[in-house]
Formats: C-alpha cells, structure tokens, sequence
C-alpha cells in the first residue's frame, strides 16, 4: 500500500487547504446583490425578515488567500479553480479597503494576479470603475515585471478599456513597458475583452487594440511579433475609417519598415472591416498581392478579400492567378469554399481549411 | 443586510474561442437567475405556465413588483444594450402584443457571435437602467412592461430571431425550479 503514504507536510496542506475552505464556504459578508432594491438604485433598502435571522460569522480574507496560496503551489487543478472562483465570487461582498491592502502587500505574482481579478470583480459587479486604480498603479509602477504583469492579468475578461478611460490610464502607455512579460499581458487582455466581453463587436476595444498594435511597431519597446498576434485575431467588424487608414498606411509604406509577419497581421484585420470599407480596401489588397512576394502576406491577401466579398470573390482572386502560380491551389480552394453557398464566415474558413488545410503558423516565441 | 453565504461555484462553461482572422465564434454562457431572492421561481419554460402556448424562454418572478432588482443573468461581463421608452407598469398592458417595443417592453440585449443573443425582457427602469458593461449587475427593476400580464423577468436565447430551449433544458430548468441570482437556469450560447 505504498502508493497512498503521503507525507506529513502533504497532510497539513490538504487539511489547511480543507479546513480554510470550510470557513470560507460558512463565511458571512454583506452581499449588496441580496436584498429588494430601492427604487432610486440598485443598493439594498431593508432585509427580508428571514433573511435577516441569518447569525453572522466572522471570515478572513487571509484565511482564504492562505488556502489559495498553498492551492497554486501544490494543490490540484480543480482545487485551484475553485479557490480562484470563490475568491471572485465573494469579492463584491468585501471590504474593498480590506482586498486593496491585500493586493498592495502581496508580492507573489499568482496572488497578484488573483487579488487583482477579485478587485476586478468587484469593479465589474458594483460598477465601480475606481476598483482597478490599485491594480494600474501597481503595473504602472511596480520594479518586478512579473507583478505588473500579474497586476494586468487580472483585469481580463472584464471591461477594462473603459474603465481605464475613466481613470485616466491607456494600455498604450502601460504598451511602452519594457518587460516582454508586460506586453503579451496586455495583447491577451484586449483579445480576451474584444472576444469574451463584446463578441467582437465593440469598436472602442478593437480601435485600442489597433492603437496598441501600432505602438508595437516602432520605439524602445517595439515587439512586432506581439503587434502581429494583436491585428490577426482581433476583430476589426467595427472599425471606423480613422483605424482602416491606419492599417492601410502600414500596407503602403516599404516593405523592409515591417517584418512580413506583421503584414500579413494587417491584412488579415483588413480582411475584418465594416462593409463601408471594403471598396478601398480591396483596390489596397490587390496592389498589395502584385507588390509583396512574401508567400504568407499572399495567403493572408487571399483570405482576405475572401472574408470582405464572400462569394463575390470568386472572380476576384481568380484575377489574382497569373500573378503567383504556386498559388494557384491555394485560389481554387478558396474557389470552392466559397461556391459551398454557406453564409457564414466561420464556416467558410472551416470549409477551406477541409479542402487545404492552411500549413501550420510559425512559432513566434 | 448580511446572508449566509451559499456560495456555490459557477461553472462558466466557455468554451474555447476560436480567433483566427478576428472571428468570433459563438461560445457557452452561464446564466442565473435575474432576482437576488430565494421566493424567485421560474414559471413559464418552452410553454406558458409549462402548459400553455408555445414560449420557448425562462420567465422568472418573485411575486414582487418595481421591489427588487433585475440583474443581468450571464455569469462574467457581457454588455447590455439597452432598449428603453416604455413606462413603468405592474399590470397588463391594454394594446395586446403591440405594447411598447413590439411586446418587449424595457429590455436588453447581449449581442453574440454567430447571430447568437440573449434577451431580458419586461423590467421596470430606475437609475441603474442604461447601456452598461458588467457582470450580473442592477440593470432595473422586476416590472411588466410590454405584453405581459404580470411582473416578471422573461429571458431568452435566440439565433437569428429564433429562440432557442437547448439552453434551459440542458441543465434542467423547468417549471418550479429556482430563479435566484445564486441559481444557474441555463447555458446560453454567445
């Protein structure tokens, strides 16, 4: 039976873990959400009187910050999951003094990261945008690039580009940081919001998204590499025409300014943009296709003008043939997605890559 | 006030997004109950009163009217579009399936990929009711606007219009079941 000793430090982790649990679970906090509302707001008038009989007990939020630090270091995953929920399910219900001085004396960046999703929470919950000031103070100002970026970390998933607004912060500044570690925090932060929070159709989180990709390109802390997965897998479907011509302006200036997996980033997010656009963008595509050799800005040429016209453009890539014929597998495949008749775009790249799988995209750690 | 806390976890069912060239794939939701009460239930599924004519939607009272809050049901920030004008009403409307908003009343709208969207219908306004981004937040009041008899939250999961019952019936919702805030009634898809 060797296989079930474990040793006494496992078993006073477990127990901790358990007992620290238990008390969480039993735990009382005044819970803004369970109670009638007053008809002026949303924050509670009186208890119903059976609620009201509830005993209060006490908990303490280092209690439960004591489980979940020893949960992400040693405990399972779902033990980890569910001590990283419950810390954000009762965050809205703490003192938010009690989790900021929490977060400010932290310094262990997976704790960071899961104090700030709990203010975070609390921000998203109540409404109450001034919850991420502690959070953006410590990624803007904090030595240790790992605990700026726990600090942004935590911010995802909410709506943080709007929150930010109201407190005067822009990712583009916290973009300049140096540490790499910084940078990709913020580029999985916008993507995560763009998808997650809007499904793609809020215009102020793609606009940012593009304005942080584009202080990317150049400068101090230039990172093409994070710049690229930014514009390739954010949605551009609400753009205005000030973020179309920016993407454009990097399409026409010489090739050697930008890397070719940047551009074919910009073609592929030009390939996303609001059907007012898509004239211009076209005519910039197809003299883009005749001028840039690099086989992958092609490809991302190619789906482009696929996802701006659908099935329209079946004539149009066909013009684009004779330009490169080692192409020419790559138009017909296109050709007979898009002949499919399906309506969706997700399907019609679904479809494509059924009849020719795309080559798999190179590791750009 | 104070609860006893019964804290359960939410599973957030969403399931991984596909992004490639800006494509927003539909995902799984969780959604609870929109009433931070526990006399909340659910009293109209597929068919009205379970029993009735075709209604394919959660409806969710308390028995309560412009009291409590009608909170956004999905379970993480999602944004909430608001489609106001009508007055608040705890009765029946007089005008049939036309009244305010085309039956509709005060609601919103969380807008998904794929023509997905999730619907919240009938609430009374009050100063929390505007176009907002959060998670389960106070978006009104439990009200009946619109062409409803009664005060109620009615929820809805449509693809092109469609609605769709996969959503509740998934995890057993039904007549009777709970529609407090700290109940998951459904998964939506986004």
């Amino acid at each position: 039976m060797a296989h079930m000793h474990r040793s006494p430090s496992r078993i006073r982790l477990i127990a901790l873990i358990f007992v620290g649990t238990l008390l969480s679970l039993d735990s009382t906090f005044a819970d803004p959400a369970a109670s009638p509302a007053s008809t002026a707001g949303s924050t509670a008038a009186s208890a119903p009187a059976t609620q009201a009989q509830a005993q209060p007990a006490t908990c303490s939020l280092g209690n439960q910050l004591q489980s979940l630090r020893l949960a992400l270091r040693r405990g399972s995953p779902a033990l980890q999951r569910y001590l990283r929920r419950q810390l954000r399910e009762l965050a809205p219900a703490m003192p938010e003094s009690e989790l900021r001085a929490a977060f400010e004396h932290e310094h262990e960046p997976a704790l960071i990261e899961e104090l700030s999703a709990a203010l975070a929470a609390r921000m998203a919950r109540l409404s109450q945008p001034q919850a991420l000031r502690a959070p953006l103070v410590r990624a803007q100002s904090d030595r240790d690039p790992e605990a700026r970026a726990a600090a942004l970390r935590g911010l995802r998933g909410t709506a943080s580009v709007e929150a930010m607004a109201s407190l005067g912060v822009d990712y583009q500044e916290l973009a300049r940081d140096e540490a790499k570690v910084v940078r990709r925090a913020i580029v999985e932060n916008l993507l995560a919001e763009s998808a997650e929070v809007f499904h793609g159709h809020d215009r102020a989180v793609s606009e940012k998204a593009i304005a942080v990709a584009l202080a990317l390109r150049s400068g101090k802390a230039a990172d093409p590499a994070q710049a690229a997965q930014l514009l390739s897998k954010i949605s551009t479907e609400s753009i205005g025409h000030a973020a179309v011509h920016e993407l454009l302006s990097i399409l026409s200036a010489p090739l050697s300014e930008n890397p070719a997996e940047l551009r074919a980033a910009v073609v592929t997010a030009l390939g996303g943009v609001p059907a007012s656009e898509a004239a211009a963008v076209r005519e910039a595509l197809l003299a883009h296709y005749r001028h840039d050799k690099d086989r992958d800005v092609r490809r991302a040429v190619l789906e482009a003008l696929c996802h701006l016209f659908m099935a329209a453009a079946i004539p149009i890539v066909e013009s684009l043939r004779s330009v490169d014929s080692s192409l020419g597998p790559e138009i017909t495949a296109w050709q007979r997605a898009l002949a499919s008749g399906l309506q969706e775009w997700a399907l019609v790249l679904r479809e494509k890559q059924h009849i020719l799988p795309s080559p798999p995209a190179p590791h750009s750690e | 006030m104070v609860y006893r806390s019964s804290f359960s976890i939410v599973a957030v069912a969403a399931l991984a997004t596909t992004l490639a060239g800006g494509l927003q794939a539909s995902q799984a939701a969780t959604a609870n109950g929109p009433i931070c009460d526990t006399a909340a239930r659910v009293n109209s599924t597929t068919y009205y009163s379970c029993s009735g004519g075709s209604h394919t939607a959660l409806d969710i009272a308390n028995g309560t009217c412009s009291v409590w809050n009608h909170r956004g049901m999905l379970v993480g920030s999602h944004r909430y579009v608001l489609y106001g004008g009508c007055a608040n009403s705890c009765g029946a409307c007089t005008a049939g399936a036309g009244c305010c908003n085309g039956g509709a009343g005060n609601y919103y709208v969380v807008s998904g990929g794929s023509g997905w969207d999730f619907r919240q219908l009938h609430f009374n306004t009050n100063g929390d009711s505007a176009t907002k981004t959060c998670d389960r937040c106070a978006l009104g009041l439990v009200g009946s606007t619109g062409n409803s008899t009664g005060a109620h939250s009615h929820a809805d999961n449509r693809q092109y219009g469609t609605r769709k019952s996969a959503w509740y019936t998934a995890v057993g919702t039904t007549c009777g079941s709970s529609g407090s805030c700290n109940n998951r009634v459904g998964t939506p898809t986004l």
